[in-house]
């Protein structure tokens, strides 16, 4: 079995190897790419706009999917684990302020 | 010989950051045909292939940024990225391709006529089974045995370690033997049974 696909690998590889070789390009290609480009002047950007160009390059992600799936991840256990702090509310000063808000019923003024 | 024509490509490419003009059409005559002949086994079509490196030298003219040095990859490498990334997009768009339209080709001339049309045959079969393979085999296949680059170069330009590429060249010639058993060109398996690769 084993020598019958080592036959057929071989048999494969053979043909494979007779596949055709690329056509020369048609027209003298690499003249025609350095013409195109003398027609067309790289881009000079702004100091600014190429800084910024330069430091989204550096944030490139290559595999944006994945990369968002982890920062999600990331988000529901960071969520889960991590209690935000609760500020401790002054029960006094809700004392009064729902004092207040009674006087002010009390006092007809809704009325 | 000048002395642009003697840089490697990585410093060649620091000029074409600068606007080098003479820099890029060093990097463009090294370059075209070998990104030719990957674009041409992409795609399998003379022109587009044509248009396909041009476009990518162009961008590359236009925003010489975007391959930056310090990330270490070469500059080949790259550009093998770029170039093979591009011919996708054009095969996307441009599906179907089998069955339609005559796969360019190109046949030794001297051959006699009847072994002329019999090796065109073989070799459009051939050619329309590669083509139809899913899109990262066929990358796969054309780094790995047509443009004789190493596993772990291939791995890096499409972005995937050396054990998934190993994987992927693996079923692109598994699906290429049943096709082409399918269709009587190799007497592959005959009796039915698994072949084991390795």
């Amino acid at each position: 079995m084993l020598s019958m696909a080592k036959n057929n690998i071989d048999e494969l590889d053979a043909l494979l190897a007779q596949r055709s070789a690329p056509p020369p390009p048609r027209s003298n290609l690499s003249e025609r790419i350095i013409d195109a480009a003398l027609q067309s002047k790289p881009k000079r950007r702004s100091g600014f706009i190429q800084w910024l160009d330069s430091l989204t390059d550096m944030f490139v992600i290559p595999r944006p999917a994945y990369a968002l799936a982890v920062v999600l991840m990331l988000g529901v256990v960071g969520g889960f684990y991590f209690q935000a702090p609760v500020q401790d509310v002054d029960d006094s000063y809700l004392d009064a302020y729902f004092l207040y808000m009674d006087d002010v019923a009390d006092g007809d003024e809704w009325l | 010989m000048s002395d642009i024509d003697q840089d490697d490509d990585e410093g060649l490419m620091a000029l074409v950051n600068t606007g080098d003009h003479q820099a890029f059409s060093a990097l463009v005559r090294r370059h075209s045909e070998r990104f030719y002949h990957v674009a041409y086994r992409m795609c399998g079509q003379q022109d587009e292939a044509e248009d396909i490196v041009q476009e990518a030298f162009l961008k590359l003219w236009h925003k010489p940024g975007s391959w930056n040095a310090e990330r270490g990859a070469k500059f080949t490498t790259w550009f093998y990225r770029v170039v093979t990334n591009q011919a996708l997009d054009f095969v996307r768009k441009k599906k179907p391709l089998a069955g339609g339209e005559a796969i360019e080709r190109f046949v030794d001339e001297s051959q006699s006529q009847v072994k002329k049309m019999q090796v065109a045959q073989e070799q459009d079969v051939l050619e329309e089974a590669i083509q139809n393979l899913p899109e990262r085999q066929k990358t796969a296949l054309n780094l790995c045995f047509y443009e004789e680059l190493s596993n772990k170069e291939a791995a890096d330009i499409m972005g995937v370690g050396v054990k998934a590429l190993e994987s992927l060249l693996m079923r692109a010639k598994a699906g290429l033997r049943d096709e082409l058993t399918r269709r009587n060109f190799i007497g592959l398996n005959e009796e039915g049974g698994n072949v084991e690769y390795g």
